[in-house]
């Protein structure tokens, strides 16, 4: 086998395990962007934050970032998709905490705390 | 040679390439030109949180995000008319990626498409294949993702009428929610057998078109269809893997510039 066969085959290769993770990430943690899971299920959810125990309403949030702004929104990109928004707020806000509430196809709601 | 090498190494003209290239290059001047530039105000770009695991990637600015979007229009139109492409594809690859890591750009999907494509483009061998495989991924993504009861149902259309600008929720759910089943299901399975190719690209054309109209996807199914131009090739077996074409004589002009 040649350099440039062994070259090609490697990035071909780990293109694949690249294609096959998106997919399998997205499938795993229920959030579609990155594997391109498109309109599965409608998800119904709201958030509340609090610092110390106390709700506080995000005057930080603009843009996008206003989908986790805690009023009741919709979204098609799963309930792993919301987590990790309201992660990626929560790691930038130390202290902050979130109770996520989340309905999906209109089913029984869930409750679950993020920090 | 075995069928690995094979797949790998299928007679290619570089046309399907070419094509696919242009074509994203029309997509970057879609999404940075008109009423989709920047996708949201500049001002709500910023200020945000950045993509976990690369929170060190520094934010840019207003100002440089208005130049890094004026100079991605550049790029698309380099790309399109097939001008300084070697150089062009790369800048605009790394070019997308970061504002996409640090910015609330990272929703949206159709970026994330149009950067691999851009990446595929630019730094992959067997450019053809990789993209051929990158579309199937995707219909093969968005199918799996909908194996679930509100799609058998129909249930799904309904629950998401506010996602669409044409109110199609109006028509039983099954007459929608299975040809899209069908489609995404199909096309990547399909598309790889010579006689069924035409039929399997005209219907993947048609559906990305009718998502479009029913509900804007932000350039993402644009993209989509940018991608399918991978399958584009005059000979069923060249697109197929199969057996090498026979070499053809030189036309006039090179007969003649050789002589």
């Amino acid at each position: 086998m040649t350099r440039d066969t062994l070259r090609r085959n490697a990035a071909v290769a780990g293109f694949l395990v690249l294609l096959v993770s998106l997919t399998a990430r997205s499938l795993i943690l229920d959030d579609a962007p990155f594997g391109w899971g498109m309109f599965s299920r409608d998800v119904e959810y709201s958030i509340v934050y609090s610092r110390g125990g106390a709700p506080f309403t995000p005057d930080d949030l603009r843009g996008r970032a206003l989908a986790i702004s805690g009023a009741p929104m919709h979204t098609r990109d799963g309930v792993g998709a919301v987590r990790r928004w309201v992660r990626g707020y929560l790691r930038a806000h130390p202290g902050v905490e979130a109770e996520l509430r989340t309905r999906v196809d209109g089913g029984p709601e869930r409750v679950e705390r993020l920090r | 040679m075995n069928a690995w090498d094979r797949f790998w190494e299928a007679p290619d003209d570089g046309r399907a390439v070419e094509w696919v290239r242009r074509l994203t290059g029309a997509v970057l001047i879609l999404k940075f030109l008109g009423p989709r530039r920047g996708v949201f105000h500049v001002e709500a770009m910023l200020g945000a949180w950045t993509f976990p695991y690369v929170e060190g990637l520094p934010v840019p600015s207003a100002w440089a995000f208005a130049r890094i979007e004026e100079t991605m229009l550049l790029f698309g139109i380099l790309l399109a008319t097939g001008v300084f492409v070697r150089l062009a594809t790369p800048l605009a690859a790394a070019l997308l990626t970061w504002p996409f890591f640090s910015s609330q750009w990272n929703y949206l999907n159709g970026l994330w498409l149009t950067i691999l494509t851009l990446w595929v483009l630019a730094v992959m061998p067997a450019k053809r294949r990789c993209l051929q495989l990158l579309v199937c991924v995707v219909f093969g993504s968005a199918f799996v993702w909908k194996l679930n009861g509100a799609w058998f149902s129909g249930r799904a259309i309904a629950s998401m009428a506010d996602a669409f600008v044409v109110p199609v929720w109006r028509l039983p759910g099954w007459l929608l929610t299975w040809p899209v089943l069908l489609l995404e299901g199909g096309f990547p399975i399909a598309v790889w057998f010579p006689r069924l190719r035409v039929a399997a690209l005209a219907a993947a054309v048609a559906f990305c078109a009718a998502v479009e109209v029913v509900t804007p996807t932000d350039t993402f199914v644009v993209q989509v269809a940018a991608l399918l131009a991978a399958f584009k090739t005059r000979s069923p077996a060249v697109g197929a893997g199969g057996p090498v074409p026979t070499p053809q004589p030189p036309s006039r002009s090179i007969r003649r510039a050789s002589s």
